[in-house]
């Protein structure tokens, strides 16, 4: 009976979001367009809960289902009137000796299946992580539970982090059909994993040639963050693949995928301000690297801008009635000698972003030779002025400053602070500077300026 | 559009460069999948007997043998530590989440002082040594490894 309402939970979104993607997805491999069809479901869904509390002060399963059609409805109805097929205009990328041959494709198809089977049985044989259940999964239990409130607004329960937004909690919810299940809460974290996987390999096989986006894949899906979260009931994995999202959708423009990947990522995690700030560089970029263009890109600028305010704005009013209070972005809590002890907080945590840098693996984080490659491929782009991958960058780039932001000012120690998370905000970005050192690297590097995929119109 | 400055920019690498580059990033990624397909087992062992069970047990215990809505008192000691584990806030945490939404008391106190006298229902957990049974008159219901279930008596 679980599994029959899992299914029935999960097509239902599924359709919603796939109707909401239309017509971005038309034309595309099946895999990209399920996968599409999940994160824009699942943003919709959180739209349509926050929603609920803020115009009816109660957290209801109906509100998630009416966000549901709503961005449903919206998608038909906008999408039948853009019917334009995408545009083949770059060529192809070259091939990448030894990777680009038959058994070369062949050896990374399995590699990425390790990969995920790694993840399917961390799903299967183990449990939730601490965050997943102190924090994330905990208030799912609360919703079916119908306390969500008391949660967040109990001293008791004051370490489940009130302040977070609540899109992965109203995913399990939804997934449960309204109660709460474990196993389904990390069904729905697989979920999001292989929505990152499918969404990076499109994306990088829009840029790079076939082998060296698998293999890019490959080495997405052997970090070992990735594949504990795709169990752990974190919110990170969905993080990313919401940042990923809004910058591909930005430099696309496409504006519903945007709005999409923006709604995502702030109602994720509070770290999707810093996807939303990233969104509105890049578009202050292309419009200063194109004026001409810059009627052109207003639509971006506003969807930008008008999703921040909806969905920022939403959950900030939800907090602010509710009283929720976020141990970073209250700055009575930041220490009240922030300014003399900042020279020395600089240091520790440009230490502890090198630190994580070079941790190669296999143990946690592993991040393999990621960031080296990234620091290559960072390089090779100031070098030959690849402004395709500006976009790839600037997520990156805000992100980082983002978090060493909140660490400078962290009421904890900032050493043992970054010891707990670093690894995970880095994971929100880690995608988006893959794909950008692939782009540099393997890229066919022929594209015009901020224009990245073959099927971007000119 | 492409123009024909961007058509003819030559590769930012050669292409056996391109391929040594890719290969040594793959070769780093082999070496966390080969790690990582290892990682579920030795996790899932580790933690079929560790804390977490135990922490399970205890929470079994408290469904079976406590009645709803009856006032439930958790007991955590001071300086529990695993490693860099302070179990104290994380049997809180934890029997929190297991036992939702039933509403309890946590009291943290000294090892050998304190809470022993406290009334009602109590579960006393710690790890790194077996927890205490309360100084009071008391019935125990349910015994663990690392915790004790107990109902005191009115003196």
């Amino acid at each position: 009976m679980t599994a029959v309402v899992f299914l029935g939970a999960l097509a239902l979104l599924t359709a919603s979001g796939y109707c909401c993607a239309l017509p971005s997805v038309r034309g595309r491999p099946v895999i990209y367009r399920l996968a599409l069809a999940h994160l824009c479901g699942a943003a919709a869904l959180a739209l349509g809960v926050t929603a609920g509390v803020v115009l009816a002060d109660h957290v209801s399963l109906r509100w998630g289902a009416a966000g549901l059609a709503v961005a449903g409805l919206t998608g038909v109805l906008i999408g039948r009137t853009k019917t334009e097929a995408p545009r083949e205009h770059l060529p192809e990328p070259a091939p990448v000796p030894l990777v680009d041959t038959r058994a070369g494709i062949a050896l990374l198809g399995i590699l990425t299946g390790a990969g995920i089977l790694t993840a399917v049985l961390r799903v299967a044989m183990l449990p939730l992580d601490w965050d997943g259940w102190a924090i994330w999964q905990l208030k799912a239990k609360a919703m079916a539970d119908g306390s969500l409130r008391h949660l967040l607004t109990s001293p008791d329960y004051g370490y489940a982090h009130p302040d977070y937004p609540l899109l992965l909690p109203a995913h399990t919810w939804w997934l449960s059909g309204g109660g709460f299940h474990e196993d389904l809460a990390q069904l729905g974290g697989l979920l999001f994993f292989l929505d990152l996987a499918a969404l990076f390999y499109h994306e990088a096989a829009a840029r790079v040639s076939r082998g060296a986006a698998l293999l890019g894949c490959v080495v997405l899906v052997s970090w070992p963050l990735t594949v504990k979260h795709a169990a752990s009931g974190f919110a990170d994995v969905p993080m990313a693949a919401y940042a990923l999202l809004a910058v591909a959708a930005l430099v696309r423009s496409d504006l519903r995928l945007l709005a999409a990947g923006l709604t995502g990522a702030l109602l994720t995690k509070n770290e999707g301000l810093f996807t939303l700030a990233a969104a509105i560089l890049i578009v202050t970029l292309i419009t200063a690297q194109r004026p001409t263009a810059s009627a052109r890109r207003l639509p971006l600028v506003l969807a930008a801008l008008a999703t921040g305010a909806v969905v920022a704005g939403g959950w900030a009013l939800v907090k602010a009635r509710w009283g929720l209070r976020g141990d970073l972005l209250d700055p009575a809590r930041w220490p009240p000698d922030l300014l003399s002890v900042l020279p020395e907080r600089m240091v520790t945590v440009a230490a502890g972003f090198a630190a994580e840098s070079v941790r190669v693996g296999p143990r946690y984080p592993g991040w393999g030779l990621l960031w080296p490659f990234a620091a290559l491929g960072l390089w090779l782009s100031v070098r030959r002025g690849l402004a395709e991958t500006a976009p790839l960058w600037s997520l990156v780039a805000v992100h980082f400053a983002g978090a060493a932001a909140a660490y400078l000012v962290t009421p904890l120690d900032p050493a043992g602070h970054m010891a707990t998370s670093l690894d995970r905000l880095m994971l929100h970005v880690a995608p988006a500077a893959l794909l950008a050192a692939l782009v540099a690297v393997a890229g066919s590097q022929a594209a015009g300026p901020l224009h990245v995929s073959r099927d971007a119109a000119p | 559009m492409i123009t024909q400055a961007e058509e003819s920019r030559p590769p930012a690498v050669s292409p056996s460069l391109r391929s040594w580059c890719l290969l040594v990033l793959l070769a780093g990624a082999g070496i966390n999948l080969a790690a990582g397909l290892r990682r579920p087992f030795v996790e899932h062992r580790v933690l079929r007997g560790d804390h977490y069970a135990r922490a399970d047990l205890a929470a079994a215990a408290v469904r079976a043998r406590v009645p709803a809505g009856e006032p439930l008192t958790v007991v955590v000691y001071e300086g529990d530590r695993l490693n860099l584990l302070d179990c104290d806030t994380w049997f809180e945490y934890r029997i929190r989440w297991l036992l939702y939404p039933r509403s309890l008391r946590v009291a943290r106190v000294p090892v050998g002082g304190g809470a022993e006298r406290l009334p009602g229902y109590v579960l006393s957990f710690r790890v790194t040594a077996p927890p205490t049974a309360p100084e009071r008159p008391h019935e125990v219901l349910s015994r663990g490894p690392m915790f004790i279930l107990a109902r005191t008596r009115a003196q």
